[in-house]
């Protein structure tokens, strides 16, 4: 190990403390949504932290500071947390996808929207409990931590392509989960007199309103 | 396994065959989330928009990503605690500066540290550069007073602020600057009314002058007060468990160690043993209050 003059010391922390902390909040939601316990979660970003410290030099472009730390805590939580807090509450993935296919395949009354938007937030960290840790991570890596495919491929370590899949496939086994479980939840059913889903017409982030049949 | 009404909906001239047709829906269908999500280029998108106007089953695909998108988006998160930034600028404190390998890789086998050891091995790591450090200021500090004894092992040096360490600089600040609140005939008063050895420093230049508690954030500590070398110290004793629950503390008496750090207006040394934990508090530099340590040479 290298001697470390204080001074230089004082600008490393400087500089780290710009950068990480106001990321913290982020990678303590992440990590509490797969462990145990939140103190748990707590001891998973100290511990993200202080390898990011240890490695702030590798640390090229400041830019990238939250994908790269995002991508050490998954690290810390695969060597400690995950094999032991996950697996029992997983529900077999053939049966989501055929609950997720029946319901967009048929007339139902369920507006999907409605039931979702019913969800308080232990239902939404039970259903992505249930389902596995690498399509649950794709998805809230995007749809609640904000990042894009191509920066979740450098946290995952995967390729594009797979992120794409993970996220699709991910969100229909959420929707598989919820569609199963908003009685026991009670999150009801709203009729909305056929049309059902149709009755606000899909979005893309483009902007484009496809026209319905 | 789907209601594919394109060819018809949108008047074909020239329909695709079923397997065609069933075909480009399947994969048209995997890249419905990343339509949603804008991450498709504008040629692809444009295929979908054309395939959603007759096939129902991807719509209502698309309304599933969209509903999820928007409820997920609004997912709340905690807000990290002022415990646990304590914490994380303890560990930093006590964290090695040296970049070790693998610290962003892909997750390491079965039988890897776990958290706890990775800390653990943080606070080993610490100890070699505190030892730099403190072995730098020692000598530096001994190159102008060769009176000044150095500690086997090093002290460790905590250059970030820790919880108990600046409890105990604003209480001696705020103790040193009016009449002290006690007397040293209290001393045995003050034995009886903590719940852990109360043990006073031993010197033959330290002059018990007084000794009383104090409430330091809901815990009790015993205050021996000394005039040594016309200066004022004060010893603040407090039980091992308290000491022990700042980390880099922890890791430093777990090796031995005395801990030594400076607040404003107060250098401290703080050392844990047999005799019971103790904070000595001046208004000089840590290293000037090395010979008050029970193990100094």
């Amino acid at each position: 190990m290298t001697p470390v003059s204080a001074s230089a010391i004082a600008l490393r922390q400087q500089r780290y403390e710009e950068l990480v902390r106001p990321h913290l909040d982020r990678l303590l939601g992440f990590a509490a949504r797969r462990t145990v316990s939140f103190s748990d979660a707590e001891d998973a970003v100290q511990d993200t932290c202080g390898r990011a410290w240890s490695a702030f030099e590798e640390l090229r472009d400041p830019t990238r500071v939250r994908p790269w730390l995002f991508s050490i805590l998954r690290t810390v939580l695969s060597d400690a947390f995950n094999r032991s807090s996950r697996r029992a509450r997983l529900v077999p993935m053939s049966r989501l996808e055929d609950v997720h296919e029946q319901f967009v395949s048929t007339d139902s009354d369920v507006v999907f929207a409605d039931v979702v938007a019913r969800l308080d937030e232990e239902m939404l960290r039970m259903a992505l409990d249930a389902i596995p840790e690498d399509f649950a991570s794709a998805v809230e890596l995007h749809d609640i931590e904000g990042f894009k495919y191509h920066e979740i491929a450098d946290i995952v370590g995967a390729p594009i392509g797979t992120v794409m899949s993970r996220i699709s496939r991910g969100r229909r086994l959420l929707a598989g989960v919820i569609l199963e479980r908003r009685q026991q939840w009670a999150l009801g059913s709203v009729r909305s007199g056929g049309a059902g889903e149709e009755r606000g017409a899909p979005r893309n982030k483009h902007g484009r309103t496809p026209r319905t049949s | 396994m789907s209601e594919w009404l394109g060819g018809a909906a949108a008047g074909r001239l020239q329909p695709e065959d079923d397997a065609t047709r069933e075909a480009r829906h399947e994969l048209l269908a995997t890249m419905l989330a990343a339509y949603v999500d804008g991450e498709l280029p504008p040629e692809t998108t444009a295929q979908i928009d054309a395939h959603l106007l007759g096939c129902r089953r991807c719509r209502r695909e698309v309304t599933v990503h969209q509903s999820l998108v928007t409820r997920l988006t609004r997912a709340t998160r905690p807000a990290v605690s002022a415990a646990l930034a304590n914490r994380l600028q303890a560990a930093i404190a006590a964290a090695p500066i040296a970049a070790p390998r693998d610290v962003v890789g892909a997750p390491l086998p079965d039988g890897s540290p776990t958290v706890a050891a990775s800390r653990r091995r943080w606070i080993v790591g610490a100890m070699a550069v505190a030892a730099v450090i403190a072995v730098t200021l020692v000598f530096n500090v001994r190159g102008r007073t060769p009176a000044i004894p150095a500690l086997q092992p090093a002290a460790f040096v905590v250059s970030a602020p820790v919880p108990l360490l600046e409890l105990v600089a604003a209480n001696f600040r705020t103790a040193s600057a009016r009449d002290l609140p006690g007397r040293a005939r209290d001393l045995e008063t003050v034995r009886r009314a903590v719940p852990f050895t109360v043990e006073p420093l031993r010197s033959t230049d330290l002059q018990l002058v007084a000794a009383w508690t104090t409430d330091l954030d809901g815990e009790v500590a015993a205050v021996l007060a000394y005039k040594w070398r016309e200066t004022l110290v004060l010893q603040y004793v407090v039980s091992e468990a308290w000491l022990f629950r700042s980390l880099p503390m922890r890791g430093a008496f777990a090796e031995g160690r005395a801990v030594a750090a400076e607040s404003p207006g107060a250098g401290m040394l703080s050392w844990s043993s047999g005799q019971g934990s103790s904070i000595v508090v001046a208004d000089q530099h840590w290293p000037t209050l090395l010979p008050l340590h029970p193990h100094a040479r």
